[in-house]
């Protein structure tokens, strides 16, 4: 939530504060997926318990793997220069790491874990595999991966003006 | 409730009309001090330096809102809206911009003309109050809400922004009705949370320059108080010039400054609160350094020291609860809870978890600590795996030893090692308490660590066998998986014996099922190899690596070697593997046509498709080796096509809904596969390379990868006029038609059969090593298993799967949804065959069950009903 609606009366907000357009606000990775699914992607997922602290993706690795986290809580932090700023804390469950196994670039931030929690990790290699026995189920995986993208771009759209065009 | 309300939210502490009447107090007061700085400037001038002034910080810091709510000039400011004549307009955004410029030039210009002009020139200060009411009232006349002023001119705005951010007592704004939102993130919206969003969320520029005015004030001050150039109300006492005076206070400002931005970068000090601080040195300074004045009048020290601890006191506090606040602004709007992206709640994915699919055991990997959750009968390997760590993978049956790990906790867990995985371990010299990963299944929690090279070292490997002493030395031909496991079971059974082992190939003995890996990954020969590098010393073996053997001479019993050496043998083990079948193919010469049989092919194939940058490629050939090639490829970046002579992939290995359901699952990869293709030639055009096939059909090709079968490597042993048919005959000892000539492995036909396979020619090497030292040792074949690794899809094959007649076949296959399927055969109740596709857990057990020919009366209802896993459970 953006301070600057707290402190300005809400008609006055500049036009870009609220988004014109009804892009979704949320996203719910394969939410159309049965148990018989998710019990399929399980045969190709790793299932891994972590540890307040853990990091579960290191900026800077090349690891092309989709996260998804089944419980716990995480910090998001990018390192730069001299030491690491912390950006924002993403609660499960939720999915992680889709621009590296889009891309196959190394992670852009790191996400540490706040609390204990357990994460269901599906390398590009095993997507693959999964896609290639499987492909209805491995279509459906790839473009609710695209739309966590494309929710993600949207905000980050949306910051970059919100930061850019304030009137001062 | 909402921690940081809006003033409208607010309750007013007082009824409106009392605002007023204060108001018109307080401007009636103003007039009067104006009047009395003109009338009698003295008293007037101690008035406002000495009482009025001072006061006003620690309004500023403790409830801005009465000081903003009483301010004479936002009164006079707020008449025209108040009796509506103003005019209401907006303030253009480019002067909205500099209003912070605009206030600190003010607020530095007006302050330091302290000295020369108003602190002795009661009239200057009347005037400039004067000017000071009228401008607010023209701004007021002019522009809408309080922007014609207090939120744009006003030159005491930066202080109160820097004090008044988080307030003692908060009173809301009694002068706007309603909000015109004529100042962005206005003090008087919401007091406690403007000055935060501007440092959070504001532009650079406007952190900028609230850092720029907290940073430099208390050098202001500093310079303001201490320069010699001021005795208030005496106007002769200026020790200093104009111009050096206001060179020497720019430079206080810019030491202040300088301070501030070393502490905002050293310090993990929040921005927020450093400006505070600042904020509240500068106050304090402002409080404790004075001028001395020629009034003749002092504050008594008692009154000094109320003065100095109540500011004190309220700047601690201000800093503390802002430091507070901005916590308490991070919990409650911070980032966190999510960013909208969810996982289907409630269900679902708890059926991916290991739970799910039949207990769940925990694998923690040494030295970095991640837990991976596993059901029961998983391989280690597969763990590994899939937990993206990194291993090597080999033969997968624990023989080629390509994956040891070191199991720190829970050993007692994993299935026990076989006698070949016992024999894999003795090779690498590794004790107790380390496994082959492969063949280590889970039946509860384990700790492992993939680092091996910490572990116990085997002492002795000895097999206490009467020995043949008349064998002095023995020579082993071809440095494979079958000569190394010769020449280790050699040395295990005699102590004493020379033992030579010539490799034509320039590498010590490799992992040759990881080879693919060479093809698609960057890490080359890295972890490829199979025996620590002091095996061969530590075994007194002589490795001749690189090496030809030139002759073998039965009748002196001596082997020539390409450089000229001979070596004479007691015993001879033929270890020379096979090569790849060339296929009469016209155009197999040319250049990016290629053979995979060796780690040197591999890594040529990876350097021509960089060089020449392939696009497309063709394997031909769909056997194991031929499919993982055509993963390989894929995996570098290739479009690639596999030719396959039959109408069925894996055509040996396979039923025909296996064969089919593995050509779907390639052609779902996006790697083509044309059955019954026959290529006759090789083609080049405007050096575009093609492959022509029997039907005429032409198929473009940059690399073209053959992997049609092999053939052992039998030229030394028809030279030596052993009897040879496809391999070197041997009989149930591994003895060739020369009983002091032994043969193992892929050269080697036994009962009709060349197998071609890892575990094979480690079982065969080992007996003829047995034989050759005296020891007496028959090889029994065992059902052949082929496993399809690496492509992604598990493919296992083993014993009978086409069966004869008196078998029965049970399968199950998901479907359209998914290619994952299964077949066993059963004979009289026993299990004699199976295909597995897909990953199941349960394939290790299903192999162990063919191999021991199991009886499977007990759970033959439950297969026919599709359960797997009642074969684990027998």
């Amino acid at each position: 939530m953006s301070l600057s609606r707290l402190t300005n009366p809400s008609d006055t907000l500049p036009e870009h504060a609220a988004p014109s357009y009804s892009a979704p606000a949320e996203t719910s990775f394969l939410a159309s997926c049965s148990d018989a699914d998710w019990e399929r992607i399980g045969r190709y997922c790793v299932q891994r318990r972590f540890e307040p602290g853990e990091e579960i993706v290191r900026q800077g690795e090349v690891d092309r793997s989709l996260v998804i986290v089944l419980s716990g809580s995480l910090q998001l932090v990018i390192a730069h220069g001299r030491g690491e700023e912390s950006i924002e804390v993403i609660d499960a469950p939720t999915v992680v790491g889709e621009v590296s196994f889009f891309d196959d670039g190394p992670r852009s931030a790191t996400m540490r874990a706040r609390t204990a929690g357990e994460m269901l990790r599906l390398s590009f290699d095993d997507f693959e595999a999964l896609s290639a026995a499987s492909p209805s189920l491995g279509r459906t995986i790839l473009l609710d991966a695209g739309k966590i993208v494309a929710l993600r771009l949207r905000r980050t759209t949306r910051l970059f003006l919100e930061r850019s065009r304030q009137p001062w | 409730v909402n921690p940081f309300p809006s003033y409208l939210e607010m309750k007013q502490p007082l009824p409106l009309w009392v605002w007023h009447v204060l108001r018109a107090g307080m401007m009636a007061g103003a007039f009067a001090l104006v009047a009395m700085l003109f009338i009698r400037p003295r008293d007037g001038l101690i008035a406002w330096w000495l009482f009025v002034l001072p006061c006003i910080p620690l309004l500023l810091m403790l409830a801005p809102g009465i000081w903003r709510n009483l301010c004479p000039l936002a009164a006079l400011n707020q008449y025209p809206r108040l009796f509506g004549f103003t005019r209401g307009k907006t303030v253009p955004a480019r002067l909205l911009r500099s209003a912070f410029l605009i206030q600190v030039t003010l607020y530095f210009a007006l302050i330091s003309t302290r000295a020369p002009v108003f602190d002795h020139n009661g009239p200057a200060v009347g005037v400039l109050m004067m000017v000071a009411l009228g401008a607010a009232f023209l701004g007021g006349v002019v522009f809408k809400g309080k922007s014609g002023w207090c939120g744009t001119f006003c030159p005491i705005m930066p202080v109160q922004r820097l004090y008044g951010q988080t307030p003692a007592v908060v009173v809301p704004n009694s002068h706007c009705s309603t909000c015109v939102g004529c100042t962005p993130n206005c003090l008087d919206f919401n007091p406690r949370l403007a000055v935060v969003a501007d440092v959070q969320e504001g532009t650079a520029e406007r952190v900028g320059q609230l850092k720029f005015f907290a940073g430099a004030f208390p050098g202001f001050v500093v310079a303001f108080f201490t320069l010699p150039n001021s005795i208030v109300g005496d106007p002769a006492n200026l020790a200093v010039s104009v111009p050096r005076f206001y060179l020497l206070t720019a430079a206080y400002m810019l030491v202040s400054l300088g301070i501030f931005y070393f502490l905002d970068t050293f310090l993990s000090v929040s921005p927020l609160v450093l400006m505070a601080a600042f904020g509240a040195i500068g106050l304090n300074l402002h409080n404790i350094l004075r001028f001395p004045t020629s009034f003749h009048f002092e504050k008594p020290a008692w009154m000094l020291g109320v003065e100095y601890t109540v500011v004190a006191a309220a700047t601690a506090q201000f800093v503390v609860r802002t430091y507070l606040k901005e916590r308490q602004v991070a919990r409650l709007f911070g980032p966190g809870g999510g960013d909208g992206v969810t996982v289907r709640p409630g269900g679902g994915y708890e059926a991916a978890g290991a739970s799910s699919n039949g207990g769940s055991h925990e694998v923690s990997f040494e030295p970095d600590g991640s837990r991976v959750i596993v059901c029961s009968g998983t391989t280690l390997l597969d763990v590994v795996e899939r937990a993206g760590l990194p291993i090597e993978v080999g033969c997968r049956m624990g023989v080629c030893g390509a994956d040891p790990v070191r199991v720190l906790d829970g050993s007692e867990h994993l299935s026990p090692p076989t006698p070949g995985e016992q024999s894999t371990l003795a090779r690498l010299g590794l004790a107790d308490g380390c496994r082959m990963a492969c063949s280590a299944r889970l039946s509860g929690d384990v700790r492992v660590s993939l680092d091996v090279s910490q572990a116990e070292t085997l002492r002795s490997t000895r097999v206490k066998v009467e020995y043949d002493r008349t064998v002095a030395n023995v020579v082993v031909i071809g440095n494979g998986i079958a000569g190394v496991t010769a020449a280790d079971h050699v040395r295990r059974r005699h102590p004493e014996c020379a033992i030579d082992l010539i490799g034509e190939e320039s590498h010590s003995t490799y992992n040759r099922m990881g080879i693919t890996r060479l093809v698609y990954g960057s890490s080359a020969m890295i972890g490829l190899r199979l025996l620590p590098d002091d095996w061969y010393e530590r075994n007194r073996v002589t490795c001749w690596l690189n090496t030809v053997v030139h002759e073998i001479d039965r009748a002196a019993r001596r082997v020539t070697l390409g450089t000229g050496e001979i070596l004479p043998y007691s015993r001879l083990i033929l270890t020379t593997g096979a090569t790849s079948y060339v296929p009469p193919v016209e155009g197999m010469d040319r250049q990016g046509v290629f053979m995979l049989r060796t780690a040197d092919d591999a890594i040529g194939i990876r350097s021509y498709a960089q060089r020449r940058r392939c696009g497309r490629a063709a394997v031909v050939g769909g056997g194991l080796l031929g499919l993982e090639a055509a993963f390989a490829l894929h995996k570098l970046g290739l479009r690639v096509t596999v030719l396959h002579r039959s109408e069925q992939l894996l055509g040996g290995q396979l039923d025909a809904r296996g064969s089919e359901l593995l050509e779907r699952y390639f052609l779902g990869l996006g790697i083509g596969v044309v059955l019954g293709a026959t290529p006759v030639a090789v083609e080049e055009e405007d050096g575009r390379r093609a492959l022509r096939l029997g039907d005429g059909t032409r198929l473009d090709a940059d690399l073209i990868v053959v992997c049609t079968g092999i053939r052992p490597t039998v030229d030394l042993a028809e030279a030596a006029g052993l009897d040879v048919e496809a391999g070197v005959l041997v009989d149930e000892h591994m003895r060739s038609s020369d009983p002091l000539v032994y043969a193992a492995g892929d050269v080697a036909q036994f009962e009709g059969q060349v197998y071609g396979l890892w575990p094979v020619a480690a079982a065969q090497a080992e007996v003829a090593a047995a034989n050759a030292v005296g020891d007496v040792r028959s090889y029994k074949p065992q059902p052949p298993v082929t496993i399809l690794k690496g492509v992604g899809l598990p493919v296992t094959s083993i014993g009978e799967i086409n069966g004869a007649a008196g078998t029965e076949h049970l399968s199950w296959h998901s479907g359209d949804d998914e290619i994952r399927y299964w077949k066993v055969v059963v004979r009289d109740d026993r299990l004699v065959g199976a295909v597995i596709l897909g990953r199941w857990p349960e394939t290790p057990s299903v192999v162990d069950a063919v191999a021991a020919n199991a009886d499977v009366s007990g759970t033959l209802d439950a297969l026919r009903a599709g359960d797997l896993s009642a074969l684990t459970r027998s």
